[in-house]
């Protein structure tokens, strides 16, 4: 009875949120040059990855241009404003001292921060939206997934410790305990996850100092045995052996780009932020061999997108 | 020669070895053909559980290797130890090839190993983990399962297999089957001997019949009456028994009219031989009797006149004589003379006929003295040949009839052989048995033999000699070879006959 009113209240809540936008960035979201900005792609490569994500963004600015080289446009046209697509593309954009707004898209928050990091941002500014979902609905879902309070053990490196304030402000939100065990660079992840053998769950963060391609295997293999459900960070490692993730399609990122864009040409650069909207990715065949059971309420979380009007 | 022995076999033994030798050849030609052919298999199999294993192990000691845990690791690898006995070792080391665990026997000197070795590589996933490459980071890519790759090899997994366990365990079952097989002979002997026995009791009955049959009893009964061939036979056997017994009941009193008429042929031929012995012991007596009457006739009458007439010539040239010289006295004288001598020679002629007829010297020196005079005319007339006579000083006086037998057969002995031996001596030897009551007379030669089968239906002289002999009831025997002399024994009865 209670799920069912939070679920009444909840598509409000969204439907609500969806007229805010359409009012508010209606007309640049479906001709977004036509009100002055020149929107700007910069890709680093054309594999299948980055033409899928080309394809949903001709689909919103038919008028949009596309280059690999920042400085291939000469001529304005309107306001310009750089969309980065990953995070080679976002390093070219920076590096290239553009003298436009720049959005890093479908870049993960680790990454953008060192590229930040390393490559001093200067004029005019740079924001994103991160590529995987925030620590807080991973932590939502975990919470929702066991619908009781259960610790969480988190593996962090130098690299993502910012997460750190996030995910703890998460757990509270959520009421899961949290246990975050740092992974120094003179130990390996498997050593470090020794340090969470008691947590219910582990939460994966996408560091690729920690999770790396040569290490997943065993890193999931010794959760496994363990009993040890892993949440995040992607719906390929989802597929690789974690048990659920929340995660952002690209509609849900380019729908939360609009937004984005809309601010970025009336001169306000947001701060880089997590995709809004967000959905949930179930591995069942990982979840009956770790006897976790995964009810609609679960499948059915996150956060859709407003219907875009025709 | 090779089937002398399995010819020499009863029907114990035989069904022994039917029940036992074909099972046996079967099975050890069984199963040293499966033995055999199962060592190959082995090593086959032995090479690919090795394979098999090294892979499996490869793949599930990875998590062992790269997190460093390897008790659970050995646990399974003593287990595997212990279900396997091929395996020799297992052994699991890291990318150096530093041991990280082993079990059994690492020095291991066994015939038969087989080593196989398989690297434990990391396995990489086709996951975006979001690093720092240049590509977007989607976080929701198609697909429905992540596919992997083979990485750097952390680790290596060695397995040492043999054959010999399994072999010897293969060929433990083999000893095992043959004991059973050995039992089971054993069971199938005994079986078969009671088979035997069964079978034996029957035709020992039978053989016993069979025995009774060849001594002629033909009263065959067979108490145990067995169905089947057995059955069959022991019907024939009584059956063959009750048909022999008939035959040789008609057989029998064949055999026995046979014998009556073959008796009736003999006495009517001992009859008449015995009639034809008579007749010829009679016309002997005859013609002996009538020699004799002939030779005293000549003796009396002839010889009588012709001295008569000899004296008469003789007186008449004694007359002739006185008449003077002229023609006609030395005429008469001449002619007296001419008739004196030709009476001389006829007078000579008659004596020596009379002789031959009827030797005087039998009636009056017995057969001892004629003998003696028989030799002495021998000598004269043969003087090529020796003629020797040997009889005793005091030789009995026999019937008259017996004498002239063996007289007559001594003669014709001694005629064959200056006719045909070409002898350089000849014995007659006489020879007195009182206790015996007979004589016997040996007349032996040195001259050239003849074959006694062939001369004993041919010569006449023979025939003669037997006829005599048989006539006064004695027997005669020569023994004869070509270049070997001649035998000759006589037995003559000096009672009856």
């Amino acid at each position: 009875m209670v799920r069912s009113a939070l679920k009444y209240v909840h598509a409000l809540l969204g439907a609500a949120l969806a007229l805010l936008c359409l009012f508010a960035i209606g007309s640049a979201s479906a001709q977004p040059s036509s009100r002055g900005i020149d929107l700007r792609i910069i890709t680093f490569d054309n594999g299948p990855a980055t033409k899928q994500v080309l394809q949903a963004l001709h689909r919103r600015y038919p008028a949009l241009q596309v280059s690999a080289d920042p400085r291939a446009w000469s001529v304005r046209k309107g306001v310009p404003v750089y969309a980065a697509v990953g995070p080679g593309a976002l390093r070219a954009a920076i590096e290239a001292d553009l003298d436009a707004p720049t959005i890093a898209l479908f870049t993960s928050s680790p990454v953008y921060m060192e590229i930040s990091k390393t490559l001093r941002v200067k004029r005019p500014a740079v924001t994103a939206i991160y590529a995987e979902a925030s620590p807080i609905h991973q932590l939502q879902l975990i919470s929702k997934l066991y619908n009781r309070r259960v610790s969480v053990g988190v593996l962090t490196s130098e690299a993502t410790e910012y997460l750190e304030p996030l995910i703890r402000s998460g757990a509270r939100s959520a009421n899961l305990e949290l246990e975050i065990a740092r992974v120094e660079s003179f130990e390996s992840a498997s050593r470090a996850l020794m340090r969470l053998s008691l947590a219910t769950a582990i939460l994966a963060v996408p560091d690729s100092t920690i999770y790396a391609p040569s290490n997943l295997r065993n890193l999931l293999e010794s959760t496994y045995r363990r009993s040890q459900p892993v949440i995040g960070f992607s719906t390929s490692l989802v597929n690789a052996g974690t048990i659920a993730t929340a995660y952002s399609t690209i509609e849900d990122t380019l729908a939360q780009f609009d937004d984005v864009l809309e601010l970025v040409a009336s001169g306000r650069i947001p701060d880089p932020q997590f995709p809004r909207y967000w959905r949930v990715a179930v591995n069942e065949n990982v979840a009956r061999s770790l006897n976790v059971i995964v009810d609609d309420d679960v499948r059915s979380l996150g956060e859709r997108p407003p219907e875009k009007p025709r | 020669m090779k089937f002398a022995l399995f010819k020499s076999w009863g029907i114990r033994e035989r069904l022994v070895s039917i029940a036992v030798v074909p099972a046996t050849i079967m099975f050890v030609v069984v199963s040293l053909s499966l033995y055999f052919a199962s060592r190959d298999e082995i090593r086959s199999d032995i090479s690919e559980r090795g394979n098999i294993l090294a892979a499996a192990l490869a793949e599930s000691s990875r998590y062992a290797v790269v997190s460093g845990n390897t008790t659970p690791l050995n646990q399974t690898l003593h287990g595997l130890l212990a279900i396997d006995r091929s395996i020799i070792s297992l052994q699991i080391t890291d990318a150096q090839r530093t041991m990280l665990t082993s079990v059994g026997d690492n020095q291991t000197e066994l015939a038969e190993i087989q080593v196989f070795e398989r690297p434990i590589r990391a396995q990489i996933p086709d996951v975006d983990v979001f690093d720092k490459t240049g590509g977007p980071h989607i976080a929701a890519p198609a697909g429905q399962s992540a596919s992997f790759k083979d990485g750097n090899a952390v680790g290596y997994v060695r397995v040492v297999m043999s054959a010999l366990p399994v072999l010897e365990a293969k060929r433990q079952r083999v000893y095992a089957g043959l004991t059973i097989v050995l039992l089971a002979l054993v069971v199938s002997g005994i079986a078969g001997l009671i088979l035997a026995r069964r079978l034996r009791d029957p035709l020992n009955s039978v053989m016993t019949s069979l025995r009774g049959i060849r001594e002629g009893n033909y009263d065959v009964r067979l108490d145990d009456h067995q169905r089947g061939e057995l059955g069959e036979l022991q019907s024939t056997i009584v059956a063959m028994a009750k048909s022999l017994s008939q035959s040789r009941q008609e057989l029998e009193s064949q055999v026995e009219a046979r014998t009556s008429a073959l008796q009736n042929a003999i006495e009517l031929a001992n009859q008449a031989d015995e009639e034809r012995r008579r007749l010829i012991a009679r016309s002997n007596v005859v013609v002996e009797e009538e020699r004799r009457r002939i030779a005293l006739e000549i003796h009396d009458h002839l010889n009588a006149a012709l001295l008569f007439v000899r004296l008469e010539s003789q007186r008449m040239g004694r007359l002739a004589a006185l008449l003077g010289s002229n023609a006609d006295a030395k005429e008469i004288e001449s002619v007296a003379d001419r008739i004196s001598a030709t009476t001389a020679d006829l007078y000579d002629a008659a004596r020596t006929i009379t002789r031959k007829l009827r030797p005087e010297q039998i009636d009056t020196l017995g057969l001892k003295g004629a003998l003696e005079e028989m030799l002495r005319n021998y000598r004269s007339a043969h003087p090529q040949c020796r003629f020797d006579f040997r009889a005793p000083t005091k030789f009995p006086k026999l019937s008259t009839e017996l004498t002239i037998t063996a007289y007559r057969v001594i003669q014709e002995a001694l005629s064959n052989i200056v006719k045909h031996a070409d002898a350089s001596m000849a014995a007659v030897t006489l020879l007195a048995k009182p206790s015996q009551n007979d004589i016997s007379i040996t007349i032996e030669d040195d001259g050239s033999g003849f074959n006694v089968k062939k001369r004993v239906t041919s010569g006449i002289g023979l025939i003669g000699m037997r006829e005599r002999v048989a006539a006064v009831g004695g027997s005669i025997k020569i023994v004869s070879d070509p270049n070997t002399g001649t035998k000759i024994t006589i037995e003559l009865p000096t009672k009856g006959g």
